[in-house]
């Protein structure tokens, strides 16, 4: 008996050793480095037929305070790839640039490349700039477009192989598809509002994702806004009456004009076989006067252009947003529709 | 510091004063008397011899006057002739002999020619010269094993004291002769007759016989040593106090501390997956009971808390837990529902002693075993001065639960699975110099590793018809360790004097929350159609997704497939918190007249440090590959959850998306902004340093027990942390405050009879914040005009409490107990919102802040009563049942801010206050087989206070049935079983109402065999 006593201690025992060991996971998250992050600002863009170059931008992403950017010269390949339609033979790197901004005067400085003879490789040399003592934040990779009224087509550019000393990865996204926009309502367009009227309309519509246009009245404005519609969003531009002394300082010669204030909209749209939506956010002023909460907002309409495009009337039906979207409680509603036409700019 | 030390001096030097003049006077009182003797005949001169036994006062003053010229004179209003002596007759003269009648009547005799003018002593310090040390153990004559809380009286007198958890008692008693008894529930009271020496010491160990006509039927087995160890020690306790001894913790199924606790009056707990952690005492929240190790407070690992989870620590390590409802000057002051001391054990035999235990189980929801094993070696060296104790356990248990909870609209399901170990590792060494003089040192370690993998389906249905929104499935998958530690080391000694006792202490103790992975992996899925009924069973909502019920195998919800990678936060966090302390205790024992008195002066630094660091890491996926559940799902999940009524489909795998994670970290971007408000908002250091010193009085007189004195308590504390300024800037904060806290407690303790106390206690007491609620960090989100801030001025909350009790022992090892208790709580704390323009940030703006901030008061009555018996008055077989029942009737409301209404107040419950809490337990002992069927209530109490009380969080009243059974084949031999929950009893959490369920979760049962024995 005492021998199973012994023996059950000693189990015991073990047991209790065995306590060491840890629950722990196989493999340890690395998690607690954070190499600085070179990524695309997007993975896809477009822009008018006749458009003769596009940028892409390339940044560091997010890093945490006291991390700095690099101070020696890294390396980027990269390759233009899936040229299809007009687009074969016409897209090569045109120039990288960075602006820097020194005394409030804003410089742009090119990176050198190199690039293969057709111009469908090469290599981006991101060197440190010698005012800023490390390399750019960000920067732009321009491509040449046809730049013809039917160019067609698109193209993806594919970055690659990023050398350094220094801990930088090379994130995602890392390839770019170019397109040409081909949507109806594509490009700048222009309204005149003539009358109070239409202005109220405009203000009843627009009034509630935007204060600022709701407080103005129509002398306040000079009847002109312009709508653009790029890839994916668009932006309402309403000119006022009043005008402010705008100065701006570009390598280094400084120039100061008189404009117009503006009041902008922003929005991303979607476009397709004559209906037209409008997805945004606007901002909820608290009783202190600053920005309480920021909402989203939909507004539906339809549109429909002339033979030649050179009109488009876009009629609008209802606005809502994420707190004001019930039956009667809409931002704006009108069955019948609210129409503002737009010519070509 | 140096002004506080100064201050403290000053303090002590206050008390110092009058003890250190009473004193001087008592021993002026007593010296002078011999000084005073002037007759013709001195009595020094006149031979006699006088042998009485049992012999009353007034007999001996008859037999002295027959046999010489004196005669005595006293009033008899002031002297109880009525009390019996012993005199051995080896006494040289009348003097001598007149010197131990008054050692032993408590009197002055005083010659005056041929009078001898008798009167009671005042009080005086004793003579050092005249009085002896008897020292010893109580010990089990069967068993040799040790038994607590016995009461040892000098025979014929009001002398007496109790045997500590090991046994032990020291007795001052006049040098000489004595006759020393020894009474203990369960067992035939014992005397002996003990010589004295002058000056020094004489170690005995008394025997006790258990008392077999008492007893009768009953196996005298550990269990039932269990129950009269604790008996004993809350009988003989000066407070009002509940005792659970180590082995009487094996008469329920209670693994750890926290569990054991639940079987105590007007204790009850808060479980965390179905196992007991924080412990309530009369219904006020963990925060107000102080917990401690060996008279010593625990820090606690959590960050925000001082609390701590009791079920970290392993049962098998204690020698007993003390319950203390009312507290004494010598104990901390800021406990107060009660202060539950953890007692480790000692090594009380030459013979090497091993006691072991091995155990396995099974429980039902994980499909897993559990184990469990413990080892405790002991043994006294060196002719019984050194003792070593070593105990080692562990214990391994894979547990589960199955959850669902209501968010508003929204429905989560929770699979939990978890793996979890408790190591607890203790030692004692204790030296006896001599036999007035001992140090010890004890160690403590303890380990909790908790790792939990958590699977949740979140349903989110489109209810309102929101064109912004849409019918989503999210599946969030948590995986995560999380070890605690405490460790503490305790070095002191304590000395008996010729007129005083000294013991001190140094301790430091550590207590480690280390987190060193916790990974949530989030992947949603938006589907066409999907909504919840909560109404037509409310106890299981049911889901429609697709058009297909919640149970359907092809339901769209279990295509992992469909779920596309959302973000993964990556977590990790480490608290600390560590005491360092020093403490001395100094007792004097005075006799006042018929009356032997303590008394006792101490004091006390406590310095803690408390800091919380975390790191949190949230990644979104940037990559140009889709990313989708079914990639990293695996490992196990619940394949019956809530028995079949909805069905599961494997979770996100920690250990193959960490994998992936690490092989494609280019393309996983971290969301900076929020990992830096985060942790700034989180961290802390916190500094409290706490002073402390105590005087009081415990004096006997016949039946009655009276102990009185005074704590003072002086806390300086610190902070430092950061203030996140709409979720981007971030500002260093700093914060503090001291306070001061005078104690006064009254205990008394009338002995209607040997078996029937009567207790009343008032005592003050206080608690401290959480740390979470004085660490000065502040969220301020100045667009959103709100903001939570820390308040480092935040007071303690102060209690007035009143408890009287009456307790009725019975010889056949049982007690029946009732007692009333108030408690009147002053600044109590509560979270009150309003509008200011004054926090870190401001530049003029008002908003609307939320802030832990000190309220009105707060009144909790109750009243509790408590039975255990062994039922042997019943007749046939049906002698061997016993029956173990308590219950605890609880009343509370707090003023606080109203929520509707901030320029008024109202009433609510205390958070944490069940109205009703009990237990009942039904055993029955055939021979050696003893089997136990348990059932403990934990009555519905708030335990969050919601913006409105609609809002108000209930947890539900809760009946958990467990049962045991032991075969005992030795008293040294026991096999025995368990089983816990066996009805499977729910955690239910409601809201408002109880038809508003908000929670449900279930544990299954399980189940625990195995052996313990001792060589």
């Amino acid at each position: 008996m005492k021998k199973y006593i012994r023996n059950a201690s000693l189990f015991a025992l073990a047991l209790t050793f065995a306590a060491c060991v840890d629950n722990s996971l196989e493999e340890t998250p690395n998690d607690d480095n954070f190499p600085l992050q070179l990524v695309l600002d997007a993975e896809e863009g477009a822009d008018l037929a006749d458009a003769e170059d596009y940028g892409v931008e390339i940044k560091f992403a997010d890093h945490l305070p006291g991390t700095s950017l690099p101070a020696t010269t890294l390396t980027l390949e990269y390759s233009i790839e899936d040229l299809d339609g007009t687009m074969e033979g016409a897209v090569a790197v045109d120039k990288v640039v960075y602006e820097v901004e020194l005394d409030d005067c804003t410089y742009e400085r090119e990176l050198d490349f190199t690039a293969s003879a057709d111009g469908l490789r090469g290599t981006i040399t991101i060197a440190p700039d010698a005012d800023l003592g490390t390399v750019p934040e960000s920067f732009e990779v321009v491509f040449t477009l046809p730049g013809a009224d039917d160019t067609e087509g698109g193209f993806t550019v594919v970055f690659s192989n990023l050398t350094t000393t220094e801990p930088v990865l090379l994130g995602s996204p890392r390839a770019f598809a170019y397109e040409v926009l081909d949507n109806d309502v594509a490009g700048e367009w222009e309204l005149e509002i003539a009358t109070e009227e239409e202005f109220e309309q405009f203000k009843q519509l627009f009034g509630p994702v935007n204060p600022g246009l709701d407080a103005l009245s129509f002398e306040d404005i000079t009847g002109k806004v312009t709508a653009g519609f790029e890839f994916e969003e668009m932006k309402f531009i309403l000119e006022l009456a009043e005008t402010e002394e705008v100065t701006t300082c570009e390598d280094g010669a400084s120039e100061t004009e008189t404009e117009n204030k503006v009041i902008e909209i922003e929005a991303e749209y979607d476009a397709d076989d004559g209906e037209l939506e409008f997805e945004g956010s606007h901002p909820i002023i608290g009783d202190n006067g600053l920005v309480e909460d920021e909402l989203d907002f939909l507004a539906e309409a339809e549109y429909t252009q002339d033979e030649a495009g050179e009109t488009l009337s876009i009629r609008f039906f209802s606005l809502v947003d994420e707190d004001n979207f019930a039956e009667g409680e809409e931002l704006f509603r009108d069955d019948n529709g609210v129409t503002f036409t737009f010519e070509k700019d | 510091m140096a002004t506080r030390l100064l201050t403290l001096r000053h303090a002590v030097l206050r008390w110092l004063r009058p003890v250190l003049a009473g004193l001087l006077l008592s021993w002026l009182s007593v010296h002078a008397l011999p000084a005073g003797a002037a007759a013709a005949q001195d009595i020094y001169q006149v031979r006699i011899q006088v042998a009485v036994q049992n012999t009353s006062l007034k007999e001996l003053f008859t037999i002295i006057e027959d046999r010489t010229d004196f005669t005595f004179t006293y009033s008899s209003r002031k002297i109880n002739l009525a009390r019996r002596l012993t005199l051995s007759g080896a006494y040289q003269n009348l003097g001598v002999l007149l010197e131990a009648v008054a050692a032993q009547a408590n009197l002055q005799i005083k010659q005056l020619d041929e009078q001898l003018l008798v009167k009671a002593a005042p009080i005086v310090a004793p003579r050092a010269a005249r009085v002896g040390v008897v020292r010893g153990r109580v010990v089990d004559d069967q068993l040799k094993t040790v038994l607590p809380g016995a009461t040892v009286y000098q025979k014929g007198t009001s002398n007496g004291t109790t045997t500590d958890v090991n046994g032990e008692f020291t007795l001052r008693v006049p040098a000489g002769e004595a006759e020393i008894e020894v009474t203990y529930i369960g067992y035939r009271t014992y005397s002996e007759m003990v010589a004295v020496p002058e000056d020094g010491a004489v170690q005995v160990d008394f025997n006790m016989v258990s008392d077999i006509t008492q007893l009768q039927f009953i196996t005298v087995t550990g269990v039932l040593q269990g129950q009269q160890r604790a008996l004993n020690q809350q009988k003989t306790a000066d407070n009002i106090r509940n005792v659970v001894s180590a082995d009487q913790i094996g008469r329920f199924p209670d693994p750890n501390v926290a569990e054991a606790l639940q079987r105590v009056p007007a204790v009850n707990i808060e479980r965390d997956q179905g196992e007991g952690r924080y412990v309530l005492v009369r219904g006020l929240a963990p925060q107000f009971t102080n917990i401690s190790i060996n008279g010593e407070q625990i820090p606690s690992p959590e960050a925000g808390v001082r609390y701590v989870a009791l079920d970290a620590v392993p049962a098998d390590q204690l020698a007993s837990i003390e319950v203390s409802k009312a507290i004494t000057p010598d104990m901390d002051g800021d406990a107060i529902g009660g202060s539950v001391n953890l007692v480790t054990r000692t090594a009380q035999s030459e013979q090497l002693n091993i006691s072991s235990s091995a155990l396995a189980g099974y429980n039902n929801i994980s499909g897993k075993t559990n184990f469990q094993g413990s080892l405790e070696l002991s043994r006294r060296l060196f002719a019984n001065k050194l003792g070593i104790m070593l105990n080692g356990s562990y214990y391994a248990t894979e547990r589960g639960s199955e959850d669902w909870e209501r968010d508003d609209n929204d429905l989560e399901l929770r699979d939990y699975a978890l793996s979890r170990t408790r190591t607890g590792l203790s030692s004692t060494i204790d030296y006896k110099l001599s036999e007035q003089h001992s140090l010890y040192f004890r160690t403590l370690y303890n380990r909790f590793t908790d790792r939990e993998v958590r699977g949740r389906y979140v349903f989110v249905p489109h209810v309102d018809d929101s064109p912004f929104e849409d019918n989503t499935v999210e599946r969030l998958t948590k995986n995560r360790l999380e070890k605690q530690y405490v460790i503490s080391y305790n070095l002191g000694a304590k000395h008996t004097f010729g007129g005083f006792n000294l013991d001190y202490e140094a301790s430091f103790s550590e207590a480690v929350q280390d987190t060193p992975f916790d990974i949530e992996v989030g992947s949603t899925s938006e589907v066409d159609q999907l909504s919840i009924d909560f109404d037509s069973d409310p106890d299981f909502p049911t889901i429609t997704l697709d058009d297909q019920p919640n149970a359907q195998r092809t339901n769209a919800y279990l295509d992992n497939s469909r779920y596309e990678f959302d973000e993964v936060t990556m977590g990790k966090t480490y608290a600390r918190d560590r005491n360092k302390t020093a403490k001395f205790n100094i007792g004097v024992p005075y006799k006042a007249g018929e009356s032997d008195g303590l008394l006792k002066f101490g004091g006390k630094v406590r310095l803690k440090e408390k800091s919380y660091d975390i790191t949190e890491n949230v990644f979104g996926y940037t990559g140009a590959n889709d990313l989708t559940l079914d990639q990293y799902a695996g490992g196990d999940y619940n394949k019956h959850f809530l028995n079949d009524r909805y069905s599961m489909n494997p979770h996100a795998d920690a250990e193959k998306f960490v994998r992936f994670f690490n092989t494609h970290r280019e393309d996983f971007e971290l969301s900076v902004e929020d990992k830096l408000a985060t942790e700034a908002a989180e961290a802390y250091t916190a500094s409290e340093d706490v002073y402390a010193g105590y005087v009081m009085t415990r004096i006997q007189r016949d039946k009655l027990m009276l102990l009185g004195g005074v704590r003072y308590e002086y806390t300086d504390v610190a902070y430092t942390s950061y203030n996140v300024i709409n979720e981007t800037e971030i500002l260093p904060g700093k914060g503090g405050r001291n306070y001061g806290f005078l104690l006064p407690q009254l205990h008394v303790k009338y002995k209607l009879n040997e078996d029937l106390n009567l207790r009343a206690a008032v005592t003050r007491s206080y608690a401290r914040p959480n740390f979470s609620d004085i660490v000065p960090a502040q969220e301020i989100n100045i667009n959103e005009g709100e903001g939570t801030i820390g308040n480092a001025r935040l007071k303690p909350i102060s209690a007035t409490n009143v408890d009287v009790l009456a307790e009725k022992y019975f010889g056949t090892v049982g007690i029946l107990s009732g007692g009333v208790f108030y408690k009147k709580l002053g600044d109590f704390i509560f979270s009150r919102n309003f509008d200011s323009d004054i926090y870190p940030g401001s530049q003029g703006e008002t908003i609307r802040l939320t802030q832990a901030q000190n309220g009105e008061s707060a009144d909790l009555f109750g009243f509790e009563v408590a039975y255990q018996q062994n039922l042997t008055f019943l007749p046939g077989i049906l002698k061997g049942m016993s029956v173990y029942a308590n219950y605890t009737m609880t009343s509370s409301n707090a003023r606080i801010q109203s929520r509707e209404n901030p320029d008024d107040e109202e009433e609510i419950r205390l958070p944490g206050q069940a109205r009703h809490v009990g237990n009942l337990s039904l055993g029955y002992e055939l021979g050696r087989v003893n089997v136990r069927l348990s059932a403990n209530f934990n009555g519905e109490y708030i335990s969050e206070i919601g913006g409105d009380a609609r809002e108000d969080l209930y947890v539900k009243d809760r009946l958990q049935l467990d049962a045991t059974a032991t075969i005992t084949l030795t008293p040294r031999l026991r096999f025995f079983t368990e089983f816990l929950n066996l009805t499977n009893q729910p955690f239910e959490v409601y809201q408002g109402n109880e038809s508003h369920y908000i929670q449900r979760e279930f544990y299954s049962w399980w189940t625990r065999a195995g052996v313990k024995f001792d060589l």
